[in-house]
């Protein structure tokens, strides 16, 4: 008999921890925070119900849907276009602790709904060298004049799947890439960010992920 | 090479794969002379030089099919087009037809 304590961990635990780090500036030029308080999930509309599940989601959230790459925004809860037909749903600090599961229920018949909350690292980025790091690996132009607040795009860095969104005019970018390779991004920016040096703030909403997930214990039977 | 991407926008090529000739259809498996026809489909392709219609799918950015008419010779793009609104087009012209 043996008990095995699961415990829940953010993508990037291990590695930004929260501290100053790179050059010496005298003001770190890249601010970042790992955001582990984010439900997410994807949002494919059903064919032929597209209208009904814009004015379902209307109605629900308040929100239009976006269509196009852009993110549309209302009291925490976000919808960001990543493709035809499909968004990326989110809810700040878990607006509603079955955030996921509220939205199955409202768009059902009108959108297949994925659960995504535990898949992607979010990392949001600001700092007066913010635009330069990512300048290092994002091969599009985020330029105030091409890219500006509420517009997302889904593109690679270093080979990473990545989706970033520009969220306000100081600015902030919120980077996304799927957990698994939260790592291999993390050696990109870390190293891109250097120069300029770069401080990692730890996450300031409340209602962190790990937090909602109990440790799950669990007896194995050695028969 | 860039696309421009109806719904991303501009983008480099190393965001899409290719697939290839997007003008073949599939020959139907009951017809006559099916066999030579499904060879003919699977393996013999033109080499054409000048304007052709192809298939990228933009694997890192929207995800979408996508059909780009492109000039082989100078890589000049005219045309890029959802796929599934081709074949959607398609379906309603072989409807109209009866």
């Amino acid at each position: 008999m043996a008990d095995l304590a699961l415990q829940a961990r953010t993508p990037l635990q291990d590695l930004a921890r929260p501290g100053r780090f790179g050059a010496a500036t005298a003001k770190p030029g890249l601010l970042i925070e790992e955001r582990t308080d984010l439900a997410l999930a994807t949002v494919m509309a059903r064919r032929g119900r597209e209208h009904d599940l814009n004015r379902a989601v209307a109605a629900a959230y308040g929100i239009d849907l976006p269509h196009g790459p852009h993110v549309a925004a209302k009291d925490g809860v976000s919808f960001a276009g990543i493709g035809v037909q499909r968004w990326l749903a989110a809810a700040e600090g878990l607006v509603e602790a079955d955030f996921v599961d509220r939205l199955r229920q409202r768009l059902a018949g009108l959108a297949s709904i994925a659960e995504q909350t535990d898949g992607w690292a979010v990392l949001r980025l600001r700092g007066d060298r913010v635009r330069d790091v990512l300048a290092k690996g994002i091969p599009i132009d985020l330029h105030p004049s091409r890219f500006a607040t509420g517009d997302v795009a889904l593109t690679v860095v270093a080979h990473i799947g990545v989706q970033i969104a520009q969220l306000d005019d100081r600015p902030t970018f919120q980077l996304m890439a799927f957990r698994s390779l939260a790592a291999s991004l993390w050696s990109w920016l870390s190293k891109s960010a250097a120069e300029f040096g770069y401080e990692i703030v730890p996450s300031g909403s409340p209602g962190r992920r790990t937090d909602r997930i109990t440790t799950t214990k669990r007896s194995i039977n050695s028969d | 090479m860039r696309i421009i991407c109806p719904y991303c926008g501009e983008r480099g090529n190393e965001e899409f794969s290719y697939l290839g000739d997007a003008s073949l259809l599939r020959p139907d498996p009951a017809g006559a002379g099916a066999m030579h026809a499904f060879a003919d489909y699977v393996y013999l392709r033109d080499n054409p030089r000048g304007s052709h219609r192809e298939f990228w799918y933009h694997a890192a950015g929207c995800r979408s099919w996508l059909i780009v008419t492109r000039n082989t010779s100078t890589h000049d793009i005219t045309r890029v087009e959802f796929a599934c609104d081709v074949a959607a087009a398609r379906m309603a012209s072989f409807e109209d037809e009866g």
